[in-house]
């Protein structure tokens, strides 16, 4: 079956189209909420939200991008809700840092590990890094998106960076002890 | 082999094509999150009826019970759980963790501070780990925050439960560390040694001790053995209590679980419907016969209008059918008329009085009585005594208490409603008398012999209502009652119904 006829048919909340759309892009959506949450449990209810939402908001899908991005859209505002709702983009007085560039070595590092870092960043450094590393968001946009400044958003990426940086090298170090 | 690589590409790298596979469980919740009617409609009535069925039953035993005891009342087992936490060793931390699953909302059973731990995150090592401690005993309020989530458990919001559990305790190796954690966890135990990797640092403050904390996630590894010990560990700490009162705060352990069902119940419909109801009441016969004497087989009958009250409650299995169930009283009644009276002074026997009237038991004072039909008797040739008397009456009055079983049907739903009911009765006998009327006067005869205690009608009837509010409606129902196995032993075609008109509110929820 078409993606085209398996939107056709969750528009009728068909269970089997939905069933085959959850197949073709949980592993995608679910790696995008495990990016954007702080556990793997709060992943899971994410996605879980997401798909609900997606499900029944489907017939305004209107086919002009494409559905996984519009399905991406969904998940990662998901994921920004919840941290809304709970009101931690409200903290203000952030000291503007600079945006320093960072380099590391490159090494066998696992992708677990790296997901675990990201996750254990405070929540917001976490969904600006996100947005901006890895889902390609302009300050402008994460600015708007999370309602804080574009100063804001730098400043917190680069902390992300720091923090990213720091335990990545510690755990090399660690690492690197081991192996003597 | 080492390349230099902005942080950001390498991330970027990485999780290009990461993908994951969520449990199955997921899919399952959001499945049913969107065909949740389709399923209430199938499955939920079932229960709802099984749960129905239960609590009549419990409801009827305990009653039944009552009643048949009198006053032997069974002491009540009393289960006391978890008071003595700290010394009673893991059975007793299951006991805590089996409460919290029955969202028994705040659990509320202590140690000395009257508060439980359910679960303790933490566990004292002896070993180089205390080594770790020892950098910040200088501090003792070394504060620690120590996330741990099940991966399992907390996939569907709704039903997981998170319970929050602030322990504090000392270490057994004497030295003083005061920690707090606060633990984010479904009530599952064998969960718990999943959850060491999620630990993580509260915010940029706890950078400091990040070092400390990573040794004690290993710490956190919480094992069921573990417990065990760890049980000791409180133990102890609850004797240097009583020494040092200074340090009361140190054990101390709040735990509370969201109950979990309120956005279920807010989408449950109003199924549930409650009908007090009260209805004039007209008895009679369909054929031409006599319950008390087949010498009235032919003497006029006439009904008596009576009142029926009660209440109902009814279930909507769906838009259309609704089923019902209550307990009504209702009294009967009709007068057989053209009967007269004499007191059979002559007669030495009771022989020919009992042919008379042999459905009717009578009263001691009125066994001297004697009735007879005034059709028998040809008013010319009778003696003038006879005819003196020709104006009684017989009144047959019972009552019952009506337990209806009915169907409804509904036809017209809008502000005005139509409905068809259908169903029927069980009645059982509750009063059961026989009066005489002459000359206006009313008194007691007896009572009829052939009446079944238990009997049954089949109802039909049609149901109007008229919406007042969302949740209350006002009720008529005219029913006609076919009774059946209601007499035996009747002379003729005595084929006896009644017919209401059943008035009420019903009230929804």
């Amino acid at each position: 079956m078409s993606l085209e006829q398996l939107i056709i048919n969750c528009k009728k909340n068909d269970a089997k189209a939905q069933s085959q759309i959850y197949k073709l892009f949980s592993g995608k959506l679910f790696s995008l909420c495990l990016k954007y949450s702080k556990n793997y449990a709060e992943a899971q209810d994410n996605l879980q939200d997401s798909f609900v939402t997606i499900f029944k908001k489907i017939d305004q899908f209107s086919h002009k991008g494409s559905l996984e991005g519009w399905m991406k859209r969904i998940t990662i505002n998901t994921a920004l809700q919840r941290y809304r709702s709970v009101g931690v983009f409200n903290i203000v007085n952030e000291d503007q840092i600079e945006d320093v560039a960072i380099e590391i070595d490159e090494d066998e590092i696992s992708l677990d590990f790296l997901l675990g870092i990201i996750q254990e960043l405070p929540d917001r450094y976490r969904l600006v890094f996100n947005l901006y590393v890895l889902d390609d968001y302009s300050h402008q946009e994460i600015a708007d998106m999370l309602d804080i400044s574009t100063g804001t958003s730098k400043s917190n990426l680069s902390r992300a960076r720091l923090i990213l940086k720091e335990k990545i090298e510690q755990y090399k170090m660690q690492d690197h002890l081991q192996s003597l | 082999m080492n390349d230099k690589k902005h942080i950001d590409r390498l991330f970027q790298e990485k999780f290009k094509n990461f993908e994951a596979t969520p449990d199955d469980a997921v899919w399952e919740n959001i499945h049913n999150a969107l065909h949740k009617d389709k399923r209430k409609r199938r499955v939920v009535p079932l229960w709802w009826l099984a749960a129905g069925v239960a609590a009549v039953l419990v409801l009827l035993l305990t009653v039944g019970d009552s009643f048949n005891r009198g006053d032997e009342f069974n002491i009540p087992e009393t289960q006391t759980v978890g008071t003595e936490n700290a010394r009673s060793s893991k059975s007793t931390n299951n006991i805590a963790v089996d409460q919290n699953k029955k969202d028994s909302g705040d659990i509320d059973s202590s140690t000395s501070n009257g508060l439980v731990n359910t679960e303790q995150p933490e566990i004292t090592e002896d070993g180089p780990k205390n080594d770790v401690n020892k950098k910040s005993d200088n501090d003792k309020t070394a504060t620690q925050l120590v996330q741990l989530n099940s991966r399992n458990n907390k996939v569907n919001p709704s039903d997981a439960q998170n319970t929050i559990i602030n322990s504090e305790k000392k270490k057994a190796s004497g030295s003083i560390i005061k920690k707090e954690a606060v633990a984010k966890n479904t009530p599952n135990l064998p969960e718990l040694d999943r959850n060491q990797k999620t630990t993580e640092p509260d915010s940029v403050g706890n950078k400091t001790i990040l070092e400390i904390e990573k040794d004690q996630t290993q710490i956190a590894k919480v094992t069921d053995q573990n417990i065990s010990k760890e049980t000791e560990t409180l133990k102890e700490n609850k004797d240097i209590l009583a020494l040092d009162k200074e340090e009361e705060s140190i054990e101390e352990a709040i735990a509370k679980a969201n109950s979990t069902n309120e956005k279920e119940k807010e989408e449950q419909p109003n199924r549930w419907n409650i009908t007090p109801n009260v209805a004039p009441v007209y008895f009679n016969s369909l054929g031409k016969g006599s319950t008390i004497s087949n010498q009235f087989v032919n003497n006029s009958k006439s009904g008596e209008v009576n009142m029926s009250y009660g209440i109902n409650g009814s279930y909507a299995i769906n838009e259309k059918i609704k089923i019902r169930a209550g307990v009504n009283k209702v009294a009967l009644g009709y007068s057989t008329d053209g009967v007269m009276a004499f007191n059979d002074i002559n007669s030495a026997s009771g022989n020919t009085r009992n042919k008379d009237l042999q459905n009717i038991n009578f009263t001691s004072q009125r066994k001297a009585d004697a009735y007879m039909s005034t059709s028998n008797i040809n008013s010319e040739s009778a003696p003038q005594f006879m005819v003196s008397n020709v104006n009684g009456a017989l009144e047959q009055q019972f009552g019952y208490i009506e337990v209806p079983l009915e169907v409804e049907y509904s036809i017209i739903d809008s502000k005005f409603g139509m409905n068809v009911i259908g169903g029927f009765s069980t009645l059982f006998l509750n009063n059961n008398e026989v009066y005489t009327v002459l000359n206006n006067e009313r008194s007691l005869l007896g009572e009829a012999n052939n009446i079944n205690s238990t009997s049954y009608s089949a109802n039909f009837g049609l149901g109007f209502n008229y919406n007042i509010s969302h949740t209350l409606k006002l009720n008529l129902e005219p029913m006609f009652k076919y009774q059946l196995n209601t007499f035996t032993n009747t002379a003729g075609d005595f084929r006896p119904y009644f017919i209401g008109v059943y008035t009420g509110f019903r009230f929804k929820f």
